[in-house]
């Protein structure tokens, strides 16, 4: 299909509440210090838990002494592995078809892996307690080997980090059309080099929390936890249980941020629901940020080979990667997904490359399981891709912009299937390309770039354009990779007496904000204000089998979802209305709560329409009872949102700080719903991008365990961001919206990367990793140098 | 993030706390909090007591003489930085202020506790030093003053302090004519210097500096002054050679500390150029 070229200036205003810059009804709650976290729930009979765990990134657990523990007052408990029996290994819920699967057990059985792991907890009458008892808990340990690098855990006669698993291998994964040797034929010229991307600590603000509640009068579960997929969770939960799931509630009241990390599925969880079935009483632990560092799970960490064949006018001939992904010591929910399915398929970009090998190898080693974190594989993909680009025009001495237009998927080749296995639904790269050129004064600063270079300052543009694909598409797909999961989302639309509505959603907001665009969608659908509808997520008794908020799917799919059932209340609507007003369903208008014939012949409130109802009183009986429609939203496919980001940074050659200047996004989503959300999601999104770029990394020490406090971005630590968006609408869902929380994230690390290279190449750096700290850019400027006069 | 169980005592007097630190072994003086509470929430410090010398009002005064001021202990950073008179006589002190913290530790923080704590990266440490400042110490035996300098040595308790209180820092005002500055690279994750200077340079007879002071904090095992660096700038003339080897030559005296976000090579090279950019910015005012 050929997308309508829009810009998002004159497409806005897509509905009388969609599109408008709406403030987030939820942020007096939130601003008011009135949000409520599981931190904040507190039953009657409370117990409180104390991790105990392993400082140890491997070692044998010889003996765990309690009685010091036990002895302190108001202790109710010290539990080990033994006390959990007939409880499972926490499972993966995405297992590539082949993997070696070893789950995170609920409590450590005789071996440690990795820092942090729990090898014991202590349940108290107090938090007090329960802290004072659990560093009295003495575990004594046998170290064993470590391995912490897939690089290095994958050489032979490495250390093993499960004992049945003689290469530390969790799986193999390889995608592309091949023939990569006959495009190096028919090329100019190779480039090659390697890529790190670094290990990241997702640090959400509230860390994980819990509080499990076995009410042994009903046999219900009760289960509070700070979440971001409360449904899959409860799957999992009974799954690994061996508990009933309709008996089982999950409830994640208002959540702190999550950036992927909380749509797993957790020991810390899995431990305490079983105690509090054995205890019959309620269970709460909220996580420490020294548990946050060390046990909740970390994002990234690929080690990449990429080998590219080119012409000398810049075309990309064909990509091979191999990249080592490290799984940590076991898998966590999205397991041996994330890493292969999640980079492999984004590979090629949005550029046609006709021939492809890309391999990924996924190694176990002694460190924080890795799993889904904001980006989850496409960052990954995009940083070599981008990397590649820019590299390729710099190699060539080409423009990074008119390289990139040269390799484009064209808009007539949509929807453009890559030999790497994703279907690029719609996209204008050139386009949008050129918006973020002329927003960013391409010309300009370049110029400024050459006076500068006279002056002895070093000036670099970096370019990227990202793509991936929000929203999972069709379970049948889902299902031929290996992921245990639909690809939909549900929604109730409610219409109530009086005339105001409720919504629920499958979905949930940790901070996203579809308390307010929800509400946009359903009211446009309704013909009421958005403040006459409430948004209720988080609650498995309450809302219908959802899937939750990830992969940037909650406007694209869960949005979808409401606006299908609204739309469907709102034609029931019509037709009582239409009843009443005696003339067809088709020809009555809905404005502001008021029904009226389109001929103008009387008025009926929505009041008025709804009693009429929720009564059955004056209409007829074929007209049925209710307004009140549920939608399971099941898209055929996925969308994919791309943008073009240009960064333009200096680095001080002396002292190798890399100052970022400006920030230049034009991000394509499709249609918007909140361009003031929108332009807070692409905010954050570019906020930890730029940490990844500049900033971040696990920090781990010799012993494994990860550094106490990730360097993560404050605001003064970021430029003022220049946003912008172009707009073609996606055919796979009725808004035409693609999912936009990723995109910065994605988008921003090879951008600033390739400045700082840009910026450098002529002093002879030719590669950076990251993060970006000054220590290491010194030592690329010191190293170029001491080669250029060896040679 | 929960502390060990500890007794907390409010004394109203300043010999009621000196008496209640006599007492108690193991005590801990909570001034204004943003280390120590941190310490005992992450059971760093388990100490037996806390004693809390936030009821002491005399310890809140700020005091101007003629030639300079006597800051008590418990006068709140912030303040300390509202002050009109510290503002005109002591810019150097204010413009370390400003680059210490963030506002939620300043309307907390004192001056002396962070002199106390003499973190290897801390902003007031600097400035103090480079001030000439002095601490004033109560305890049985009464009242004595120390200079920065002597308290700040890297070794914990600052100025080995056993049973006393700090009560106040003095500062002499800087002189009018006195050009300085306070300079830092942060540190990305917390915040702290890895290589911060605090300047003053009185100029003399054709532009040569009658009086030098510099002191470092973050790249080097503890905050403290750079004398060969002052005495080698004192009276000029200032040649950027010889000035490079000066800064080299006091470079070379000091031990560094490194972290995993930056090596103590990186905070040495990292510190050498902050004193050469702003020596030269400061000389060539």
């Amino acid at each position: 299909m050929n997308a309508p070229n829009l810009n998002t200036q004159q497409h806005a205003e897509t509905g009388k509440h969609t599109g408008k810059a709406m403030r987030r009804m939820e942020d007096t709650r939130f601003l008011t210090g009135r949000g409520r976290y599981v931190g904040d729930i507190t039953l009657p009979r409370q117990l409180y838990a104390h991790f105990v765990r392993s400082p140890h990134a491997h070692a044998r657990i010889l003996k765990v002494s309690t009685e010091a523990a036990l002895a302190v007052s108001g202790v109710k408990g010290v539990y080990c592995a033994n006390d959990l029996q007939g409880t499972r290994d926490v499972p993966p819920n995405w297992v590539l078809p082949g993997s070696q699967v070893k789950g995170r057990p609920a409590l450590a059985r005789e071996i440690v892996r990795h820092v942090g792991e729990c090898v014991a907890v202590v349940l108290a009458e107090s938090p007090e307690a329960a802290a004072d008892a659990g560093v009295l808990v003495d575990v004594a340990y046998d170290p064993l080997p470590t391995v912490f690098s897939a690089s290095d855990a994958l050489q032979d006669g490495a250390h093993k980090v499960h004992g049945d698993l003689p290469d530390n291998l969790a799986t193999t994964f390889k995608t592309g059309n091949g023939g990569y040797d006959e495009a190096l034929e028919k090329a100019d010229r190779e480039i090659a080099f390697n890529l790190r991307n670094q290990r990241l600590v997702p640090f959400p603000i509230e860390g994980r929390a819990v509080n499990a509640d076995f009410d042994p009068a009903t046999e219900r579960l009760t289960f509070y936890t700070a979440h971001q997929i409360p449904h899959m969770l409860r799957r999992m939960l009974a799954g690994a249980l061996g508990f009933p799931e309709h008996k089982l509630r999950v409830i994640s009241p208002d959540v702190g941020g999550g950036f992927g990390p909380k749509m797993h599925f957790y020991p810390e969880e899995l431990t305490l629901a079983r105690l509090s079935c054995l205890l019959k009483r309620p269970v709460k632990w909220t996580e420490r940020r020294s548990e946050n560092v060390a046990a909740t799970t970390h994002g990234r960490d690929h080690e990449m080979e990429v080998r590219v064949a080119v012409q000398k006018d810049g075309k990309v001939l064909g990509l091979k990667l191999d990249s080592k992904a490290n799984v940590g010591a076991y898998l966590s929910s999205m397991g041996t997904g994330v890493p292969t399915i999640n980079v492999a398929l984004f590979a090629l970009g949005v550029y046609a490359i006709p021939h492809s090998d890309v391999t990924i190898t996924c190694a176990y080693t002694n460190t924080t399981p890795v799993d889904a974190y904001r980006g989850a594989g496409r960052p990954e993909a995009a940083y070599m891709i981008e990397r590649v680009m820019d590299r390729v025009a710099l190699e060539l001495g080409l423009d990074p912009a008119e390289t990139r237009k040269r390799n484009f998927v064209q808009p007539d080749q949509m929807p453009y299937a890559q030999p790497t296995g994703t279907t690029l639904d719609t996209g204008e790269y050139a386009m949008t390309l050129d918006l973020a050129l002329k927003n960013a004064g391409y010309e300009g600063l370049r110029k400024e770039q050459e006076e500068a270079r006279k002056k002895g300052r070093y000036l670099g543009i970096g370019f990227s354009n990202y793509t991936e694909t929000c929203g999972m598409g069709n379970g049948f797909i889902l299902q031929f990779v290996g992921f245990d999961r639909g690809g939909y989302e549900s929604a109730v639309v409610r219409v109530h007496p009086d005339g105001r509505a409720t919504v629920l959603s499958g979905s949930h907001s940790h901070g996203q904000g579809h308390v307010t665009t929800f509400a946009q969608i359903a009211a446009d659908e309704l013909g009421i204000a958005p403040e006459q509808i409430e948004v209720l997520q988080g609650d498995t008794d309450m809302i219908p089998f959802g899937i939750g908020t990830f992969n940037s799917r909650s406007v694209p799919v869960g949005g979808s979802a409401v606006k299908v059932a609204a739309g469907r209340v709102a034609a029931k609507m019509r037709r009582i209305a239409a009843h009443l007003l005696q003339c067809e369903p088709d020809n009555v208008l809905i404005e502001e709560g008021i029904f009226k014939a389109a001929d103008g012949n009387g008025t009926v409130t929505i009041e008025r329409v709804a009693h009429a109802a929720w009564t059955g009183h004056d209409i007829p009986y074929e007209l049925g009872i209710g307004l009140e429609e549920t939608e399971f939203f099941h898209p055929q496919s996925m969308s994919s949102p791309y943008g073009a980001h240009i960064a333009l940074v200096e680095v001080d050659p002396e002292t190798g700080e890399v100052e970022l200047k400006r920030y230049i996004a034009v991000d394509d989503c499709g249609v918007i719903i909140n361009p003031l959300l929108a332009r807070g999601q692409v905010h954050g999104g570019l906020a930890q991008g730029i940490g990844q770029a500049l900033y971040e990394d696990a920090g781990f020490d010799a012993q494994g365990r990860p550094a106490l406090e990730p360097s993560i971005p404050r605001f003064d630590m970021l430029p003022r961001f220049e946003t912008d968006h172009t707009v073609t609408p996606t055919p796979t869902n009725p808004l035409g919206a693609k999912g936009l929380g990723e995109a910065g994230a994605i988008g921003a690390p090879p951008a600033i990367v390739n400045a700082a290279i840009d910026a450098l190449w002529g002093l002879g750096v030719r590669t950076l990793d990251m993060p970006l700290t000054p220590e290491r850019v010194l030592t690329s400027i010191r190293n170029a140098a001491n080669k250029e006069t060896e040679a | 993030m929960i502390p060990a169980a500890f007794d907390y005592a409010r004394p109203a007097t300043l010999e009621e706390a000196a008496s209640l630190l006599s007492q108690e072994g193991g005590a801990a003086l909570l001034a204004g909090g943003q280390s120590l509470i941190t310490e005992l929430k992450q059971r760093r410090a388990s100490p037996r007591a806390v004693i809390d010398l936030n009821a002491i009002t005399e310890l809140s005064a700020i005091e101007h003489g003629p030639d300079g001021v006597r800051i008590g202990a418990m006068v709140r950073q912030a303040e300390l930085l509202r002050d009109a008179t510290v503002q005109k006589r002591l810019p150097l002190l204010c413009e370390t202020g400003a680059a210490a913290g963030d506002p939620m530790i300043r309307r907390l923080g004192t001056l002396a506790g962070a002199l106390c704590e003499a973190e290897p990266g801390g902003d007031w440490v600097a400035a103090a030093l480079a001030l000439d400042a002095e601490v004033e110490i109560y305890g049985k035996d009464g009242t004595r003053r120390m200079s920065a300098a002597d308290f700040v040595t890297g070794v914990k308790p600052a100025g080995g302090l056993k049973g006393e209180i700090v009560t106040a820092v003095h500062l002499p005002y800087q002189k009018e004519d006195s050009r300085s500055t306070y300079r830092k690279v942060k540190h990305n994750a917390v915040g702290w210097s890895i290589a911060s200077a605090a300047i003053s340079l009185e100029p003399g007879e054709g532009g040569a500096c009658r009086k030098v002071r510099i002191a470092v904090s973050g790249a080097p095992s503890h905050p403290q002054r750079l004398p060969s660096l002052e005495s080698a700038l004192t009276g000029g003339p200032y040649e950027a050679g010889r000035i490079q080897t000066a800064i080299e030559e006091a470079l070379q005296g000091l031990t560094f500390r490194g972290d995993h976000y930056a090596s103590a090579g990186y905070r040495r090279t990292r510190l050498g150029i902050l004193l050469s950019r702003t020596l030269q910015e400061l000389l060539a005012a």
